[in-house]
């Protein structure tokens, strides 16, 4: 089935937050103000102990997608058999309803970076990648997101711009786009280019998913940290997005420098007043569904004693 | 143009080799080339942006540097000064090679045994303490879970013949030539270590505990590491365990043996190096 049939079978999950250790408390206690949870699946994948606890906790309350670091989707590695089984096994047990991962390379030679690394805008990349997107597609047999990054260097050998790139592999490999609006901003200010100009030569019927996220500025970049609070030019790429495609979820990526959660609430109450805004999301009980319930039986207690201690990886980039 | 092929492997060499990459940023010649520049595509450098290259040897150095010192806080704290040095020699003999960022440091405490020479000199316990640190943190994340099955209490003769102990999934034991529970312990409360640490060798369990999920350390003597043993090592029943003890414990009449054999169970039930027991087919 086409992608874009696909989507309109897809559920609506509201306005959502990524899954972290150091905010799990706050997470699950306010559960009847976040519609779903992103996690990071290299932090649960063949992983015990607090983690699996905290990730079946958080099946039982919350709608769950995954968004990966490490497919390497841009490599001229083989894919790696390792990661997609487990991924895989993850996807089946949290029954996402699609996943997603970077337009980039993360590893060559089997070595990995552990960071978004860019890629050449050129024709060999974008078939190289749209037949991957194929490949994990089918193996995976969930629909799978690509997500633009944030970048600071342009590499040569590019043959086209980032929009006419990434549409090409949208279209050639028939999935889906998770647009992150915070990157699209981070990108135009260090690159120089109109962000709304930008959003109108992507083909964004297929965005599924939105992120949204701050950003700081170091020495001469804007870094993509997901460090500080969501700044107005971001908000408004957002409202732009949401008047010309109808969306599934909107997610604020929050990942170091933690704020007090009330900011947090703060930001996806305004996330949600934008989505609603637009005729998005708005029968809230519809979007939860019977997670609710579990989200107010939750042992607040117990996760906190499981998120003392452990180390996750965050989504990178800075 | 290069090929996808050549623009990654360039770009992955000078983003992660810090020599490649200040001999780009130097702007020398290939001549001057170090051997690790030997693959880069030589078209491609000179429309290489030096800024970006830079940003992104940082943003990957800093990202493979602070997991590291996450995960071995010991060693970086013992080696102080030098641990930037260590961190980015790590890193080139052993490149992270694993999608799972914490596992990119495994191999640490073996790079400390082949190429930390001049460190194991004034620390000649750091391997064992890689290692040690290395453990909890494979401990905590093991995917096995653990459980406690019941049948914790073996008090009868009936339970020593019909049942078997069933073991922490998680546990490994751990032989150490220095007492690294003292020195981990001096650590972590800030006192100074000894100039000179004798070697003592101890036998130290690993597991998780099955409600906290922690890693738990301890110290074994030799009578409970050989009942251990015996029982990771092969199917035992409580039966062929206590033989064993008092064969090992001449000393004790068999009334005390059995009474210290049970009070050993009791005690690797209620740490948890047991979970349980089950019934013998």
């Amino acid at each position: 089935m086409a992608f874009l049939e696909i989507k309109k079978s897809l559920p609506q999950l509201g306005v959502g937050l990524g899954l972290r250790r150091e905010l799990a408390v706050e997470t699950f206690a306010n559960g009847d103000k976040i519609d779903w949870l992103e996690i990071i699946p290299e932090n649960y994948m063949e992983l015990g102990g607090a983690a699996r606890e905290r990730l079946d906790a958080a099946s039982a309350c919350f709608p769950l997608v995954t968004h990966g670091v490490n497919l390497s989707i841009g490599s001229t590695d083989d894919l790696n058999q390792e990661y997609l089984s487990a991924l895989k096994k993850l996807l089946d047990k949290i029954d996402a309803p699609w996943w997603s991962d970077h337009l980039c390379f993360t590893s060559c030679d089997g070595v990995y970076m552990q960071d978004l690394l860019p890629l050449p805008f050129s024709k060999e990349a974008s078939k190289h990648i749209s037949s991957r997107i194929k490949y994990v597609q089918d193996f995976v047999q969930r629909p799978f997101l690509l997500e633009n990054i944030s970048f600071y260097m342009n590499v040569p050998g590019a043959e086209m711009s980032e929009t006419e790139f990434f549409s090409q592999i949208l279209e050639d490999a028939d999935c889906g786009l998770l647009l992150d609006v915070n990157n699209v901003y981070v990108n135009s200010i260090n690159h120089t280019f109109d962000p709304y100009r930008y959003l109108d030569q992507l083909p964004l019927e297929r965005v599924v998913q939105i992120h949204v996220a701050g950003h700081k500025r170091i020495d001469d970049y804007l870094i993509d940290t997901h460090g500080s609070a969501v700044i107005e030019p971001v908000y408004e790429l957002l409202e732009y997005v949401l008047q010309k495609t109808e969306v599934q979820a909107i997610m604020l990526e929050r990942d170091q420098n933690y704020p007090d959660f009330a900011v947090l609430l703060d930001e996806l109450s305004r996330l949600r007043q934008i989505a609603n805004a637009t005729g998005l999301f708005l029968d809230r009980q519809k979007l939860l569904g019977h997670k609710l319930n579990a989200s107010e039986s939750i042992n607040l207690e117990r996760i906190e004693e499981i998120s003392q201690r452990g180390r996750e990886v965050r989504a990178l980039s800075a | 143009m290069p090929s996808l092929r050549e623009i990654e492997k360039t770009l992955t060499t000078l983003w992660t080799n810090g020599e490649a990459r200040r001999w780009f940023l130097a702007g020398a010649t290939l001549e001057q080339a170090p051997d690790s520049v030997a693959e880069l595509s030589a078209e491609m450098l000179p429309e290489l942006d030096k800024r970006g290259i830079e940003l992104y040897g940082n943003l990957i150095g800093y990202g493979h540097h602070d997991v590291l010192e996450s995960i071995y806080p010991h060693c970086a704290f013992l080696l102080a000064g030098e641990w930037q040095s260590v961190m980015e020699d790590y890193f080139l003999k052993c490149p992270p090679v694993h999608y799972n960022l914490n596992r990119i440091c495994q191999p640490f405490s073996a790079y400390v045994t082949e190429y930390g020479g001049k460190y194991l000199k004034r620390y000649p316990f750091l391997a064992e303490l890689a290692d040690y640190e290395w453990i909890e943190l494979e401990k905590m994340e093991d995917p096995r879970e653990v459980k406690r099955v019941g049948g914790e209490n073996i008090s009868g003769l009936e339970q020593i013949v019909g049942c078997a102990p069933v073991i922490n999934p998680t546990l490994i034991l751990r032989r150490y030539e220095y007492p690294l529970l003292e020195i981990v312990e001096k650590l972590e409360e800030g006192q100074k270590l000894p100039a000179k640490i004798k070697k003592s060798a101890t036998v130290i369990a690993v597991f998780r505990e099955a409600d906290s999920h922690g890693a738990e350390f301890m110290e074994l003597g030799e009578t409970v590491v050989k009942l251990l043993e015996k029982t990771l090592s092969e199917k035992v029943s409580y039966q062929d365990l206590l033989l064993q003890f008092l064969a090992d414990n001449p000393q004790s009449s068999p009334e005390t043996g059995i009474v210290e054999f049970l009070e050993i169970i009791e005690e690797l039930q209620s740490s948890c190096l047991l979970v349980g027991s089950r019934q013998l087919d």
